[in-house]
Formats: C-alpha cells, sequence, structure tokens
C-alpha cells in the first residue's frame, strides 16, 4: 500500500500538467468557437457528400419556362437565367467547391512539408536554393498567379488544383522549415542520433510530428483560401467547366440580374462566405486548442 | 589485461580553421571496461565536446582530428552510417536536460523500444515488451507508464531513467554520461548514480562522467580528469588528484570545493 502510494505521488504533480490528446479535445470542446466552426464546417461538408442521395432535381437541366423563378415550393431557392434549380445546383457546387479546396491544400501542404522539411532539416546549400525557389512563387500575387496558370493550362478541375496549391505550398514550406529549424535543434534529437537514429529516421519519427502544429492549423485556413480562390477563378470564367455548377460561376451568370432576381447573388454569394468563415474559425480554434498544451511545441 | 575499451589520442576539436578557435586540445587518455572515468572543469572547459566528439555527434562545422579507438575500432574513420550502428549499441549516451532529451510527442515506452528496433531488428511490439522490462529494471513500473504515458508527465527523475534505460537497451559498453544528475535534486541524484552503479557491476559497462560537482566525482569515480580550456590539465586516481592536486588549476577547484564543504559543515554544526 505504502509503496503504490509513493509510486502515485511521483507522477501526481506532472500529470496535473495536463492529458496530452484529451486535453487538447478538452479544450475544443470547451471553446465555443470551436463547436461553432466545427459544426458548421461538419454540416457543409455532409450535405456535400450526401447530395446525390439527395432529392434535388438535375442541376443541369435547363427549363426554359421557367427562367428566374423566385423562391416557391417547387424550386425552394429559385431559377436561374436558364431555369435550372437554384438549391440543386447550390448543392452540387459545395462538392467542387470543398474538392478543390481539399485537394489543392492537401497538394500545397504535401510539398511544403516536402520541401520546407528537407531545406529546414539539410540546411547549408539546399535551403538557400528551395527557399529561393519559394520566394520567386511568393513574389506572385496568388490569384493573378493562378489566373495566369489557368490561362496557360486552360479550364477544368486538375488544372485548378494545380494553379492553387503552386501559390499556396511557398507558406506551407517556410511554415515548416522554420519550426523544423528549431525542433531539429533541441535535445531529444541529438538523443535519438546518439540511439543510433539515422538522419532519415529522426526526421521522420521525432522532428516531422514536432512541427506539425502550426501547420495544422493553418491547413483548416488555407482550405477556406482555396475555396475563396476556386471561387475568385469559376467568377472569371477560368475555373469549372459549364454548365457544371461552381458558386463563383454562379454569380458571375446572375450579375446582370441583381435587381430582378437578387437571390441568385446572394445564395451563392452566402454559401462561399459561410463555408470559408468556417474553416478559418476552425483553424483559429485548433491552433488555440495546440497553442494551451506544451505537448507538440512550435515557436 | 587486454586493449583497454576506449583509447584517445591526441584528440584535437575546432570550430573554423584558426588555432583559436580550438576547444579541446591535444587530449588522450584510456578507459577500461566496468571503469568510470570523470571529467572535471568548469563550463566551457570542452568537456561536453568532448562527450560529443566521442560519440561523433559534432556537426559538420567541427574539425576533429587525433584518434578515438573504441573496441578496436577507429571511430573516426567509419562512415556516418557505421557509426549509426555504434551509437545505440555500443556507445550510449545520457545528458543534462532529462526533460528535453525525451521527444515530447512520443510515448516513453516507445522511445525506448526504439534502439532495440534499430539494433536489434525487433519488432515493434516485441520491443515494446522488453522496453516495459528494461523500465521496470530502473524501477519503473507499468502502472506508471500506463498512467503518465509521455515525459512531460513524468518528473525529472523519472525521465533521466527512461533515458538511462534506452541509453542501455541494447547493453552498450560504454556510456557517456554528459552531466546527468546537474538538473536533478541530491536524493534523485543518489539514485540515479546507484542505478548507474548497479548496471556497471552487472555488465561490466565503462562510463565517462562529465560534470563538475567534485563530491560526486570522488564517491563514483575510478580516475578523474581535469579540463582547462579545452586540454587536460591533470589527470589520475581520485585520491591522487583529489589530496593532491599537482596543477595549479586543479588545486582552485579543489579549494573551492573544500572551502565550500567546511562552510556548510560550520553551518551545519552552528
Amino acid at each position: 500500500m505504502s509503496s503504490q502510494k509513493a509510486l502515485s505521488s511521483a507522477w501526481e504533480p506532472a500529470q496535473s500538467h495536463g492529458k496530452l490528446r484529451a486535453g487538447i479535445l478538452q479544450r475544443l470542446v470547451k471553446n465555443r468557437m470551436a463547436i461553432a466552426s466545427l459544426t458548421l464546417a461538419g454540416f457543409i461538408v455532409m450535405i456535400a457528400l450526401m447530395v446525390p442521395l439527395l432529392p434535388v432535381q438535375d442541376p443541369l437541366l435547363p427549363d426554359y419556362d421557367q427562367i428566374m423563378q423566385s423562391p416557391s415550393g417547387g424550386h425552394l431557392l429559385g431559377t436561374d437565367l436558364h431555369g435550372r434549380d437554384q438549391l440543386s445546383r447550390l448543392l452540387w457546387a459545395s462538392r467542387t467547391s470543398l474538392l478543390v479546396g481539399v485537394v489543392a491544400t492537401l497538394m500545397a501542404v504535401s510539398a511544403g512539408i516536402i520541401i520546407g522539411g528537407l531545406a529546414g532539416y539539410s540546411g547549408s546549400m539546399i535551403d538557400t536554393l528551395l527557399m529561393r525557389v519559394s520566394d520567386v512563387s511568393l513574389s506572385f500575387p496568388a490569384i493573378l498567379g493562378a489566373i495566369a496558370i489557368m490561362a496557360i493550362l486552360g479550364p477544368g478541375r486538375q488544372n485548378i488544383f494545380f494553379a492553387i496549391a503552386l501559390f499556396t505550398w511557398p507558406v506551407f514550406a517556410r511554415l515548416f522549415r522554420s519550426t523544423v529549424l528549431s525542433v531539429r535543434e533541441r535535445t531529444f534529437v541529438q538523443a535519438a542520433r546518439v540511439l543510433g537514429a539515422s538522419n532519415m529516421r529522426i526526421f521522420m519519427r521525432h522532428v516531422m510530428p514536432n512541427s506539425a502544429g502550426p501547420l495544422v492549423s493553418y491547413t483548416a485556413m488555407a482550405v477556406a483560401g482555396a475555396i475563396l480562390a476556386e471561387a475568385g477563378l469559376s467568377f472569371i470564367n477560368l475555373g469549372v467547366q459549364r454548365p457544371n455548377p461552381s458558386w463563383g460561376m454562379m454569380l458571375a451568370e446572375s450579375m446582370g440580374q441583381f435587381e430582378q432576381a437578387p437571390w441568385l447573388i446572394l445564395v451563392p454569394g452566402t454559401a462561399v462566405t459561410m463555408t470559408a468563415l468556417a474553416f478559418i474559425l476552425m483553424g483559429t480554434a485548433v491552433s488555440r486548442a495546440l497553442d494551451g498544451n506544451n505537448t507538440r511545441e512550435y515557436l | 589485461m587486454s586493449e583497454p575499451l576506449l583509447t584517445i589520442n591526441n584528440l584535437y576539436v575546432a570550430y573554423g580553421a584558426s588555432a583559436q578557435s580550438q576547444v579541446v586540445k591535444d587530449v588522450g587518455f584510456t578507459l577500461e571496461g566496468g571503469k568510470t572515468i570523470a571529467i572535471i572543469g568548469e563550463s566551457g572547459a570542452g568537456k561536453t565536446t568532448l562527450g560529443l566528439a566521442i560519440a561523433g555527434l559534432l556537426g559538420r562545422n567541427a574539425s576533429i582530428d587525433g584518434q578515438v579507438t573504441f573496441d578496436g575500432k577507429n571511430l573516426l574513420a567509419l562512415s556516418e552510417k557505421a557509426m549509426c550502428g555504434i551509437r545505440g549499441s555500443g556507445i550510449g549516451m545520457i545528458f543534462q536536460d532529462p526533460r528535453g532529451s525525451l521527444d515530447p510527442s512520443m510515448r516513453v515506452v516507445d522511445q525506448v523500444a526504439e534502439p532495440l528496433c534499430l539494433h536489434q531488428g525487433l519488432k515493434l511490439k516485441e520491443a515494446r515488451g522488453q522496453a516495459r522490462r528494461l523500465l521496470a529494471a530502473v524501477n519503473i513500473s507499468d502502472e506508471v507508464i500506463a498512467v503518465a504515458p509521455y515525459a512531460y508527465q513524468l518528473s525529472g527523475g523519472l525521465c533521466q531513467r527512461v533515458m538511462i534505460a534506452a541509453a542501455l537497451a541494447c547493453n552498450p559498453k560504454l556510456l557517456i554520461a554528459d552531466e546527468p544528475t546537474s538538473s536533478l535534486d541530491l536524493i534523485l541524484q543518489a539514485q540515479i548514480i546507484e542505478l548507474l552503479r548497479e548496471r556497471q557491476k552487472e555488465s561490466g559497462l565503462g562510463v565517462i562522467f562529465v560534470t563538475h560537482d567534485l563530491a560526486l566525482v570522488s564517491k563514483i569515480a575510478d580516475r578523474i580528469i581535469v579540463m582547462h580550456e579545452g586540454a587536460i590539465v591533470e589527470q589520475g586516481s581520485v585520491e591522487a588528484v583529489i589530496d593532491n592536486p599537482t596543477n595549479p588549476y586543479t588545486a582552485g577547484l579543489v579549494s573551492v570545493w573544500t572551502s565550500a564543504r567546511r562552510e556548510g559543515e560550520g553551518i551545519a554544526s552552528a
């Protein structure tokens, strides 16, 4: 009994520091903004996933007898310039937006981790070279750069991924490089080396997990950025190909009809704003939750 | 007695090219298995650099010259890959900051298991089982690591024991302990020292103990090396160096220590 007591006193004070994973979750749950943003983003993602199963009308089918109908029982959000169901187009477009947001961001994150990690961990010439390349990429205003790429490659989904990722990765690379630079100097990296771990293993097992914190929260915000970029590209007709729906394109098509049919502008506009907002707030909430613990430290 | 475990001859370490940047100058000593050598000296004397040089952990901007023969192999001539094989299995090292030495995002069991996976080719699952036994051998029970699996949940003393378990997991022949007890309180210090001595008795481990704590040295070391500004100013048995220092620097170190001790005794008896 007494030995048990001695045992428990050995870890009790340290334990009150907070538990690792549970700590992050608890902080997330306590934070109202986190709950709200997670719920909203989760709702949008769920809807987007379920669209093919929902009893909505064909988003591509024009009906020229019913153009620019105001919201009614038959068309909950009305119809557009070509008599297509606005609700259906809105829902189908959410799939494109989220897909572009997630895939383009994942491409950018992967490139950022590889390039930033290589630069930060190897140092020297490779570091200088890679960072100058990222400088070049950063020196373009992202949206103009993406427009140029789309103009060269032509519209289409794969090209949107590429155009957006091409101007997002340098931010991830720089962010990751800076954390790697500080993490690789920490004692546990040397301790791992002294246990016989190779450079590659140290990077994969010890440096990377401890440098991931800032990336996680920035990733959510980058998804919002990519969604806005896709909307922007589609708005100027360089994004998704017609007649497939996209929020940006829906806005562009309805611009001239604002006075007769304001809902055609308000609905997709609200959708873009709410989606982007949900992801930005989610990023903020995650970064706050991570800030509160000392496990995956970052500077 | 056959060949000593570790022989160092004319070891120089410099950062940059000029002679002023030498941080270790013409160091040479030998260590036999089962013995303990203490390296003492003030901060910046080159003690830690010497330890890192032996383990091959100095960065590319350090130039090393001389001979480090460990177990019949010249370590300075080995490739990085060959050194990876020796570190952890032949040479272990523990550091001053025990909590900082453990990866905050990895369970401590896995960190003890890591050298077993690396050097003995164990699967993670088997290695974990063995790691638990190794932790039990340093008095960390399964209950503790079940409740507090991460380093930041453990006290400094527990962290240092985890480090010792990891460093000795593959039964290395040499342990470089770089001020392993400096950040711990006296009771934990005594426990850690006791632990090291046990392991030394069991396995014939040679220990290089880097410290500036003369009291500790007089208890644990077989030989003392006194370093000052990168060079060895005196070496010999504990009695010889502490009782009869021939070098004025050593005499200074010893007299500071003894007068501090006398003052302490004076306060205690008053």
